[in-house]
């Protein structure tokens, strides 16, 4: 009975964000076994794919995407700072260090026995877009060596 | 969303936090600042306390779950905390750890979005244990590490092993 509220809500869900990403007319490609979406905003100065799926299980929505870009691992530390100092600064999500050199936004939503809105979606799309354009050019410049962490604090 | 809906919407959210501290029977403050409707409560991990503190934004309808640990970090492990807060926030699911390194502050911080939404009491309490089980794993490792009683190997395995 649980499961079966559980699998209704989230069916639900998933409606709404596919509902959403076509009234917003977003670039995307849903995939209905996985409850996910693959999607691909262009900004002014970036390219950003993300992936929102629905977890009926953990009943969360989580939205993820791998910045333009890889780092030196050779700077981790560095980037471990500027990581730390990226998530501190945004209200939503946070942005983490991988060893293969990627990083990434993430995103989590839990709504346990919530009824959400399309709304909650186009939140978490506007602020992912505006944390990844805000700070990739910042964590990039640092990689390239164009700037240094205090810059990055500073801004 | 008009300003009043957001207000109806935002008082629901926090009756609904009132209610499940009220429950616990976890004593707590009120407050209003700007926007935000504030509570502020504390209670007790396995070892630390856990001061804890919920915004209500009338506003932007988002309700944010904020915990400062009571603690600084000095200066001279400033890139091995960086990483170690990475490595735990790579593994979170819900939440994160936030770190200030100008304030040499660490805190964790989780939010719910809610404009046009039925934020269910289990969201809120899910929200709120969520928080409390992340904090209480990390928050004595992490003075430990600060205190140079765990070494930088020894947090990363231990995060890696939880």
């Amino acid at each position: 009975m649980e499961n079966t509220l559980k699998t209704k809500k989230g069916l639900r869900h998933y409606r709404y964000l596919c509902d959403y990403l076509a009234e917003e007319k977003l670039v995307y490609e849903k995939n209905d076994k996985r409850l996910s979406a693959n999607l691909a905003v262009a900004t002014e100065c970036l390219s950003i794919t993300m992936s929102i799926s629905i977890d009926i299980e953990h009943q969360l929505i989580c939205l993820r995407a791998l910045l333009p870009f890889k780092i030196d691992t050779e700077k981790s530390e560095l980037h471990a700072l500027a990581t730390a100092t990226a998530t501190n600064i945004v209200t939503e999500g946070s942005f983490t260090l991988n060893a293969n050199g990627t990083i990434c936004y993430k995103n989590t939503f839990s709504y346990f026995d919530s009824l959400v809105s399309k709304k909650v979606f186009a939140y978490m799309i506007k602020c992912a877009i505006m944390n990844i354009e805000e700070l990739s050019e910042n964590l990039f410049l640092l990689d390239m060596g164009y700037s240094r962490i205090s810059d990055f604090i500073k801004e | 969303m008009t300003n009043e809906r957001g207000i109806k919407s935002a008082n629901e959210v926090y009756n609904t936090i009132r209610t499940l501290l009220q429950e616990k029977q976890w004593s707590f403050t009120e407050s209003q600042k700007n926007n935000n409707l504030v509570i502020k409560c504390k209670t007790y991990g396995d070892d630390l306390p856990i001061p804890f503190q919920f915004y209500v934004n009338t506003d932007k309808c988002v309700a944010t779950l904020s915990s400062p640990f009571n603690f600084k970090v000095p200066k001279s492990i400033l890139e091995q905390v960086a990483l170690i807060i990475n490595a735990i926030n790579t593994r979170l699911v819900e939440g994160k750890l936030c770190y200030d390194i100008i304030e040499d502050t660490i805190s964790f911080r989780s939010s719910i979005y809610f404009e046009d939404s039925l934020i269910s009491k289990n969201a809120i309490s899910n929200m709120l244990y969520t928080a409390l089980c992340t904090i209480d794993l990390y928050n004595d490792k992490l003075l430990s590490m600060v205190q140079e009683q765990i070494s930088y190997d020894d947090m990363l395995a231990f995060i890696q092993a939880n």
